[in-house]
């Protein structure tokens, strides 16, 4: 090849490439910061946008896309975790460090904080949010369509409801001012936390759970198997001795500890769960 | 005469608080038609007797151990200052129960363990608190000796805490330094009950020997005491009932340091005659500490130790001061 | 029946390689008040200490009358022997009548109570040490002298056959100290016994029925004061030049420290 042609194909790769750079504003070293931003990240941008995500992600526990997660390597949320990836984004939730964030930012680091996602609305929101973030808005659009469509498709709601306590160790509950109090509802369940008078988090102690006398629990563990005071209270004898024997819903707790599109199977799975147990009782 | 009024008087108070223990709750109950219907299956008399029994049980053992330990522990050493949390007894049960429950030992067949571990932590402090004040020391070596083994043993829980598999268990590390009552049962209490009362058991009789300690080891002896023996019994005594204590509740200070000291007066300052009503103190006093922590208005639970600190700490300094003016 | 109390075999005793006591017996019989002089340092109290029990000769034993002190039960050895420790402690406020009850302690069975007998002997003793009106004081703001009453006190509340006593006037006023000598001397009467340190040689010859003078742990001179206390022993002992006289009480006057010895 004569070297004009050599020259020729050289120049035209960098002006190429400098066009797309430029039609494509786009960051390409995007580092999230938190457990569920990991998880909106890897549900939204291309695999190639993504620089790190947090070690958390690389857990069955509390990673739902864990298989995806897994191609990427992790940071611990500390800057001098974050600085080696160069990243030209950085995504963080409302729990992350403001030390830190001030840090990267004084670094000349574009950084972005997602509010928590603690109902559908702010889900919906975060998941706009990030897609638009990641330049792809029309991805985001598409799983919130998909969402909001199936949550319209959930079985219809009786009016005897029964009652279902979200019971984690040491009791800990959510109110109806949550993603899982909100399912809970959608679901046509009653949720024990609210006759409690918890609204958003709460402990609901031994004698209450004695007086609502629940239908249904819902166990997400994290670790199974480990032991401590706070997971020894549900063996507590007065629970037995009450005649307490609630159907138990297990959830992984990967899909219970951020929101996402599987928020949505969480609800069908209640209302799945209450639909069988009013087919039980009737006969 | 004025000795029998005090133990009466006491014997009413504690009798008076174990009932309100039971009648105060999360939940409006009345105890009587509870108590009544205890046959059937009602809400009521499972919440009495598998929630609320099971926690006056306990808050009554633990607190009469507290008193009756820190009175014991007082009279050996001759000194106002010494009780089962000062001088690390306490702790070092509690870093022992903590490795127990959190690593290894899940099964139900292995929780007898849990009161051993706290006994053998117990003793393992003492000893050791012993070791580095050396035997005659002064109150200050002693308390330096026990804030020592004290912050040694908080440090090695929150270590062990951290590492434990559960993801809960760091949380659970104010429950095992503040000390907490809260939804233990009837199979808690049962656990407990046998070592507790070993270790009190243990402490029959030695009421005229630490009467005796008044005039110094040696005068003692010739009184016919063995003073080396009197410490070992004492020691194991502690160790048993504080060690099972401290494994079911955690860590409950200040009881073993107040209660002796309030009541010594009332006495006549004999350190025999003091162990019994210490012991009756010390479960009025944790009665109405853990009523106090159900009736005061907070978010989370409040931990009993929490309460104890708080009537506690400006006590101990106090007794820190008018010790400093004695030696002036 | 012998009339021997305690007797010893030849006791040695040393402490961090320092010999204290070095190849010396001692006798007691009933109804005597032996003294134990010597200078400090001669190794009294710690022969107190043997007799009592309370440290363990090297080599050597105490007899109780025909057997071994050890082998008596510490309840028995209780009763039989009394030791008031020198300055010994007070360490909480007891009132003094209840510091006093506390000698009753051999003598009580185990959950009894004090007996309408044992506050007799209590209130006996309180009156004896002149303590009666001092009976409702904390023991402990007392001063020095009543404070080694108060134990003094304490030690014949509980009825020993022996009463060991270390230094018992070292604090006391001179009518406390007559006081207490005669208390001893009475003490000391019928099947009683007393073994008392003392340094005042002059109140030890009038009270006193024998002697033992100690020098570096060996027994200089034994007998009675006469024979013990000479001015030649005291000098040689104390490096003491003395004037002694028996009229109307024995009486004794340091008079000048001898040269080195």
């Amino acid at each position: 090849m004569p070297a004009l042609a050599k020259y020729l194909i050289v120049i035209l790769f960098i002006t190429l490439s400098h066009a797309l750079k430029a039609d494509t504003i786009n960051p390409q070293r995007i580092v999230s910061l938190n457990v569920c931003t990991d998880q909106w990240l890897l549900l939204l941008a291309d695999p190639e946008q993504i620089a790190s995500i947090t070690h958390l992600s690389h857990e069955e526990g509390a990673s739902y896309l864990l298989a995806k997660a897994l191609k990427y390597p992790t940071n611990k949320g500390r800057a001098e975790d974050i600085l080696p990836f160069k990243p030209d984004l950085v995504i963080s939730s409302a729990y992350t460090s403001p030390n830190t964030l001030n840090l990267l930012r004084q670094l000349q680091i574009r950084v972005e904080t997602l509010p928590i996602a603690d109902d559908w609305e702010s889900t919906l929101k975060g998941i706009q949010q990030m897609a638009q973030l990641v330049g792809h808005p029309e991805r985001g659009q598409a799983v919130i369509d998909e969402m909001q469509q199936r949550l319209k498709q959930l079985p219809a709601i009786s009016d005897d409801k029964p009652i279902i306590a979200s019971y984690e160790p040491n009791g800990y509950t959510v109110g109806n001012q949550s993603l899982l109090g909100q399912a809970i509802q959608q679901a046509g369940w009653q949720n024990a936390a609210e006759l409690a008078g918890i609204r958003q988090y709460g402990q609901l102690d031994l004698e209450t759970m004695i007086r609502l006398h629940p239908a249904a629990i819902i166990e997400s563990p994290y670790r199974r198997n480990t032991w401590s005071r706070a997971e020894a209270l549900p063996q507590h004898p007065a629970l037995r001795k009450a005649g307490i024997n609630p159907q138990v819903i297990q959830l992984p707790s990967a899909m219970t500890i951020c929101a996402g599109p599987w928020s949505v199977t969480v609800a069908e799975r209640l209302a799945q769960a209450r639909l069988e147990l009013s087919t039980k009782a009737a006969h | 005469m004025k000795e029998n009024r005090l133990v009466i008087a006491l014997s009413i108070l504690v009798a008076v608080l174990f009932i309100m223990s039971l009648w105060v709750g999360r939940n409006p109950l009345a105890i009587w038609q509870a108590a009544q219907a205890l046959d059937s299956e009602s809400v009521g008399s499972i919440i009495l007797m598998e929630i609320r029994l099971p926690r006056a049980l306990i808050a009554l053992f633990a607190g009469a151990t507290l008193g009756l330990c820190g009175a014991a522990m007082q009279g050996l050493l001759r000194n106002p200052l010494a009780s089962p949390d000062l001088i690390g007894s306490s702790s070092g049960a509690a870093l022992c129960a903590v490795i127990v429950l959190y690593f290894g030992f899940t099964t139900s067949a292995s929780l007898p363990l849990l009161p051993v571990a706290g006994m053998v932590g117990a003793l393992l402090a003492t000893l050791l608190v012993f070791i580095l004040a050396g035997r005659d020391s002064s109150i200050s070596t002693l308390i330096l000796a026990g804030v020592a083994i004290n912050t040694l043993a908080t440090a090695g829980m929150a270590l062990l805490l951290n590492l434990a598999p559960s993801p809960y268990a760091m949380r659970e590390l104010v429950l095992w330094t503040m000390g907490d009552l809260t939804d233990r049962s009837m199979d808690d209490f049962y656990l407990m009950l046998p070592f507790t009362v070993l270790g009190w058991a243990l402490l029959i009789g030695v009421g005229r020997q630490l009467s005796a300690l008044t005039l110094g080891e040696s005068t003692a002896q010739t009184l016919g005491i063995n003073p080396q023996r009197l410490r070992w019994r004492i020691f194991l005594a502690v160790a048993l009932a504080v060690g099972a204590t401290v494994s079911t509740t955690g860590v409950i200070g200040f009881i073993g340091l107040i209660i002796p000291h309030l009541l010594r007066p009332w006495v006549g300052y004999d350190a025999g005659r003091l162990l019994g009503v210490s012991a009756l103190g010390g479960a009025a006093l944790l009665l109405a500490a853990d009523i106090g922590v159900r009736l005061i208005p907070t978010e989370m639970p409040l931990k009993v130790g929490v309460l104890t600190a708080i009537v506690g700490a400006p006590f101990f300094l106090h007794l820190i001061l008018s010790a400093r003016k004695q030696h002036l | 029946m012998s009339s021997t109390l305690l007797k010893t075999t030849v006791l040695s005793f040393s402490q961090t390689k320092r010999m204290i006591l070095d190849a010396i017996s001692i006798e007691l019989y009933k109804g005597e008040l032996i003294g134990l002089i010597g200078p400090n340092g001669a190794g009294k109290s710690t022969l107190l200490k043997i007799l009592a029990h309370l440290l363990k000769p090297d080599s050597g034993q105490v007899f109780w009358k025909n057997k071994e002190l050890s082998t008596l039960k510490a309840n028995e050895r209780a009763k039989a022997l009394a030791w008031l420790e020198q300055n010994g402690a007070i360490h909480w406020p007891l009132t003094v009548e209840r510091l006093v009850a506390l000698g009753r302690l051999p003598h009580l069975a185990a959950w009894q109570k004090l007996t309408e007998a044992d506050q007799q002997v209590v209130d006996q003793v309180l009156i004896e040490t002149d303590l009666a009106a001092l009976r409702g004081r904390d023991a402990t703001t007392l001063s020095g002298g009543e404070r080694s009453r108060v134990l003094l006190a304490r030690a014949l509340a509980s009825e020993p056959q022996v009463l060991l006593a270390d230094e018992p006037i070292a604090a006391l006023d001179l009518g406390h100290q007559l006081q207490t000598m005669q208390l001893l001397r009475e003490f000391a009467q019928g099947e009683r016994a007393s073994v008392v340190v003392l340094h005042d040689l002059a109140l030890a010859a009038r009270y006193c029925d024998r002697l033992y003078l100690m020098q570096h742990g060996k027994i200089v001179a034994t007998g009675k004061p006469e024979q013990v206390l000479t001015p030649e022993l005291l000098a040689q002992v104390y490096g003491v030049e003395c004037v002694l006289g028996a009229t109307p009480y024995p009486w004794l006057v340091p008079v000048r420290r001898l040269g080195a010895i």
